[in-house]
Parts: C-alpha cells; structure tokens; sequence
C-alpha cells in the first residue's frame, strides 16, 4: 500500500463524499479541523468543492507559529540582540513579525538566528561553543515537545551550563476547552489534530467530549483520512449523537504514546499560558519542570520586552474560528507571504497562508 | 604549484599565469582553443545572434549530479537553446576566495570542459580574480553564452487545446541542493538533473515547431508557467497524475510540506506544441538520454484566462500561484 496516493484516490473519494451529502442534506452544520496541517490539505485538494456546501468547515489553533505570542518574538529577539544568545528555531518562526522586528530582520541587523530541523543541533552547537550563550526557540504543541524534552535532557547529561530553552508549548485539550467554552464559538464538531493525538491518545478527549456533548474524531493529514473523519462526524452529526471517535486509526492510539508522555511529564508541567488570539488559557501550556529550570531561558536571563499587536489583523478570530481569511482587510493586500503582517500568513500551517496559496 | 589559492593568483603577475596555463589551459584544452589575447574575436554569423549572461553562485558547490561547473555551462547554454539557439560560445569569468583548494578548482574546470564538450560550446574568453579571505564563499562563476537563432518559437501561435510537454521528472535540481545543506538530517538517492540541453531541443525542434520553451529554473515549472499565462487570454491546466516526479522529490516534499512545482530544474525544458504534434514530440523526447521520463503535464485551455490551474490527484481544481518567497536561496 502506498502512504501517499492511496490517500489520494478519486475513486475511493467519491462515494465518502457522496455519504457526506447525504447525510448532511442541506442542514447548517460548522466544525473545526483543529491542526493547521489539516486546513493546509482541505485547501490544497479544494476540498469543500466536494463536500456540501452548508457544512462549514473552519480552521482551529492548532499551527503552533501561528498561536505563538508576539510577544514571544520579542523576547527571543531581546535574547539575541541584549545578551548576543546565540538563538537556534524552527525555520517557519524566522518571519513571524514581532513587535519591532522578526527574528529574519534581527538576524540581517547582526543577531544570530540559526535555522535547524531539531533541538539536537543546538545542543551540538551549545557543546562546540561553550563560552556562548546558546537558545532554542522551543515552540510547538504536544507533538514537538518531546523532542524539546529530549534535548534537555542531552543538555543535562553533557552538563551544558551555556544551553537554554525560550520555551512556548501549547497542549491541545484544554484550548479546545476554552474554545468550547466560549459564547462567541459556537462548533457542532471537531476533527481532532492526528499528531498531536498520536502522542496523547483519543483518551484525552474523553472529559471533552462528555461534558460539552461534542462530536470528536481524529483526523489525519491525507485528503482521504479527512474525508473519512468528516464522514465519522457526519454520521454523529445526522443522528443528533456525540462520541469521541477515531478515523486515524493507522497512527493514532485510544492511550497515545507512552515513552513521549513520560518525556513530557519528566520535563515540563502544565501551567496557564497565553495563546496568540484566546489570551490566557488555563492549563493551556507547558513550563519547563522546576527540577531543570537552569535550563528555562525564563528563569535564566531577566527578560523585559514590551509588546503590541499589529493594527487590523485578525489572526486571534481566525485561530478561534469566528473569522475567515477572506473576512480580514488586510489580507493579499497589506498581508502577504511575503511581508506578512499576522503569524497565520507565515507558517505554512497558518490558515492564512494556504488560503492565500491555494485560493 | 600551490595546494591553495593566494591572494597572487588574481594579481596578473606570474602565478595568474600559472594557474591560468596549468589548470585553465590544460583543463580546458579543445574546450577553449583560443588564444591568450585581450578578447575573443568570433566568425560572422549569417544567422540572428542570441546573447544572455548568468551568474552562479549556488551553495554547495558539488552536489550529487554536477558542481557549479556544469550548472555555469549547463545553465547558460540552456538560456540559449530554449530561445530556440544553437548555442556557440560561451565566457567563463571565475571569482574564487583565498585559500580555496586548487585540487577542487580542478574538478570544477574537468566538469566546465566536460559540459561544454558535451553541448559542443567553446569557451571563448575567460577572467580570473581573487577575493581576500571571508570575502567571498568559497567560487563564483559568470558565463555569457552567444548562439544563432535556428528555431524561433512564437508564443503567438499559442491557442487553447496545445499541450504542454516536459522532458522528465519535476523539481530535482532544488530538492537535492536541499538535501546537501549544511545540518539536513537526511540521505537520499537523488541527483540534480543539471545537462545541456541543446542536443535534446534540437532533436524536437528539427521535426516540428515549437511554439514556446523555457527551462524552469528558480522557482520551478509553476513559476515559469505563471509567468507565461499573465495577461494572456488563455491559461494552462496541469494534470497532477499526470506530473512525472522522482520518487524522492515526492516524499522529500511530503515530508517538508514543499511543493515540487516550485522547485528548480537544471536539465528540465517545457514545452508547448500544437495537440496534433504533441505525441511526435513525446517520441522525439523519448529517444533521447535526458528525456526518457518525458510526458504531456498540460493543456492550453480558454477555460481559465491568465491562470495556472492544477487538476488534483482528487479531481478538484487549484490555482497555482506565483512563488511567494524563494524557500531556499543559492539554488543555481
């Protein structure tokens, strides 16, 4: 079986879509694909085209550069210029902008910004630099943060005293929590990030879905694996019923991923954190561990930056789902990817940016 | 002779004699018969003279498939012949650093001889220079090629129902460069598709006429077609499943979220010949070394004026915009 164009096949395409009309009707349904790499394939495959056309389809928070605060920027680049940190990212956050600058603009005024493909680099560079203060710009959701673990790890077992982590990780549950719990957002159902739940399990979801009576399904990445959660959802939503289900099942776990977990519980705990667009989300991010705080570049250095979000740009209502791209004036206009003015124009998960590539 | 570039070897003085006769001269022999004189002087040409410069500055310098010898041949001698020249003489002006290795320049000057054997260009004048140390990365190239116009193609013929031909798969050349990047975590089999291509053109344009070429690369096959759709009447519709890509590219792609449409070819030509002729052209393609994976991507189509649209795998329709922002820069 190939991964990639067996997931992609008209044939097996077209009778999921016929099912979806069919149980849809012409009834107002709106769910929420939660993962930003979701938002990119039903973008990328002009998959509304295919599915009816009063069932809304609206994007969630789930591209971590896009619901990374500016302020967060801002820091990094306080790090960089104030401290001459040597900073390594994730190569999607250089263009975010932040407050005065992006990371990409720091870096041409002489701050160093390495891209990496992992933390493990910067560990690297951390123990061939060792008279440099090096940061990793740790930001992402429950997927990317063990790998952020894991470097903390190496970090301490090389006793690094040059290395530490900007840290600014989400955890998925409870952002869905304050979006179900808001008056403004009103979702008949989400097809939850496959990633993420690979790492967390279908279990996490349980509470959720219980106490908001909410349609949940998996989903992965492939238009197929799409089109079989919104089926999954359809189904639930035609019969009036909530369930928390799973249409990623070649991937996704109802327990998740063991090993990944205790890395995350060994390095970081939960605590109250500010998401880009929903403020402050109980519960809603991760700190590093207390026992490892010489490496939290929060503890470390005494960070003071001050922060403004940019005029007209609706990034926070997109990633909450009561806004669309097309809703923003700014966007194709003052906002391109090329100069974006919001995070969610940059990353390519960001709901902007495919909207903007693909429509 | 030395192991390594000085700061002497661009001062016109003895030792830019050595290296010029030693690794110019002798590397380049039947490629660059001239003499030593101030500047080339070339045979009138009965013909309409083609004349286009590039500079080459790609990073790093050898790749799997080529170095930045056979991209500075290859990629000037493809400007020509895509304007449907034959390809004559091409310039060959080398910046190198200090403290560049000699035995590296050498492998570069073998593959500049070897690709201008291969498209049959002679290197008619050349010019070298060194920059101090940290001023530059390491060598830079700059060709100008000269040829005479033998197909002229005419994108005014172009109306709906053409096809839209390339000679093989989609986005090597970018895709491997990525690949060799400082801290990429992986290994793949892929080469960059880096060739002359006048030999191949000429083989298709001596049996019918082509009404439009360009070699897409920086930016990929989505750009170069963009660019030929904007304000015209007409647009193209490329077919997904119809797209030859290496098996590589695709789940390099995949696994890095690119699009292999924006990816840069450097032995890739496109093609848009009438529907008549277009299964000719697919032969033609076929025969040759660099066109065994040839296919028809594309239509002309009135439906969509000015655009690119890609027909997907899934049977839905997309717009292929214009490349936002280079995603990786030195490529060529």
């Amino acid at each position: 079986m190939d991964l990639i164009k067996d997931f992609r096949r008209p044939d097996a395409a077209r009778p999921i879509s016929r099912e979806i009309n069919e149980l849809i009707g012409n009834r107002n349904f709106k769910i929420m694909e939660v993962c930003g790499g979701q938002t990119h394939t039903i973008y990328k495959y002009r998959l509304k085209e295919i599915l009816p056309e009063s069932l809304k389809l609206v994007s969630g928070p789930g591209c971590p550069v896009c619901v990374t605060p500016i302020n967060f920027i801002d820091r990094a680049v306080w790090l960089a210029l104030e401290k001459q940190a040597v900073l390594h990212t994730f190569g999607d956050l250089m263009r975010v902008p932040g407050t005065g600058r992006s990371l990409e603009k720091a870096r041409a005024e002489g701050a160093a910004v390495r891209a990496v493909y992992s933390p493990l680099q910067a560990i690297d560079y951390a123990q061939q630099h060792r008279k440099t203060e090096v940061v990793f710009l740790g930001i992402g959701f429950e997927t990317t943060m063990p790998a952020v673990g894991l470097a903390i790890q190496k970090a301490a077992e090389l006793h690094l005293d040059n290395f530490s982590v900007l840290l600014s990780g989400k955890r998925v549950p409870p952002v869905l929590k304050t979006l179900l719990s808001s008056e403004k957002i009103d979702l008949d159902g989400f097809i939850t990030p496959g990633h993420v739940t690979a790492i967390i399990g279908t279990d996490a979801y349980e509470p959720l879905c219980a106490e908001y009576k909410v349609p949940m399904v998996v989903g992965g990445f492939e238009p197929l694996d799409l089109l079989l959660a919104i089926r999954m959802l359809a189904r639930l939503l035609a019969k009036g019923k909530h369930a928390n289900a799973n249409a990623y099942t070649r991937v996704v776990k109802p327990g998740g991923n063991r090993k990944a977990q205790d890395i995350l519980s060994t390095f970081f705990i939960p605590a109250d954190d500010e998401l880009r667009g929903l403020g402050v989300v109980p519960q809603g991010g991760f700190r590093i561990h207390p026992q490892y705080r010489h490496f939290d570049a929060d503890c470390r250095f005494d960070i003071t930056v001050e922060s403004k979000e940019p005029k007209g740009c609706i990034c926070g209502e997109i990633l909450s789902g009561v806004k669309e791209p097309f809703d923003c004036n700014l966007f194709k206009k003052a906002c391109t990817p090329d100069s974006p003015v919001g995070s969610c124009m940059v990353s390519n998960e960001g709901t902007c940016n495919a909207a903007y590539l693909y429509s | 002779m030395n192991d390594r570039i000085l700061l002497g070897h661009g001062s016109g003085g003895r030792l830019t004699r050595e290296l010029v006769d030693e690794l110019f001269v002798k590397g380049l022999q039947e490629a660059a018969p001239h003499s030593m004189d101030d500047a080339a002087v070339l045979p009138r040409q009965d013909h309409k003279l083609v004349f286009t410069t590039d500079s080459y500055v790609v990073s790093p310098l050898e790749f799997p498939g080529g170095d930045i010898g056979t991209l500075a041949v290859a990629g000037t001698v493809n400007d020509l012949a895509v304007m449907g020249a034959t390809p004559l003489y091409i310039s060959l002006g080398i910046i190198l650093e200090e403290g560049f290795e000699i035995s590296r320049l050498k492998n570069i000057v073998t593959s500049i001889a070897d690709t201008a054997k291969k498209s049959g260009v002679c290197i008619a004048c050349g010019d070298t220079k060194v920059v101090e140390k940290g001023k530059g990365d390491g060598l830079f190239i700059n060709t100008a090629g000269i040829g005479v116009l033998a197909y002229p193609t005419d994108e005014t013929l172009i109306q709906p129902g053409d096809k839209v031909v390339i000679n093989g798969t989609v986005g090597d050349h970018g895709m491997t460069i990525l690949t060799m990047r400082k801290g990429f975590p992986l290994k793949s089999s892929l080469q960059s598709d880096c060739a002359p291509l006048n030999g191949l053109i000429h083989q298709v344009a001596q049996q019918q006429q082509i009404k439009w070429m360009r070699d897409p690369t920086r930016g990929g096959v989505a750009t170069a077609l963009n660019e030929l759709v904007e304000n015209k009447p007409w647009g193209v519709m490329l077919s997904e499943p119809d797209l030859p890509f290496h098996e590589a590219v695709d789940g390099l792609a995949e696994l890095l979220g690119l699009d292999p449409l924006y990816s840069a070819n450097e032995g890739k030509v496109l093609m848009i010949v009438s529907a008549e002729h277009a299964s000719e052209t697919l032969k033609a393609l076929h025969e040759h070394p660099l066109g065994k994976h040839a296919a028809i991507i594309g239509t002309v189509t009135a439906d969509y004026p000015g655009t690119l649209i890609l027909q997907t795998e899934m049977g839905t329709m997309r717009t292929l915009g214009i490349l936002t922002s280079d995603p990786l820069p030195r490529i060529c």
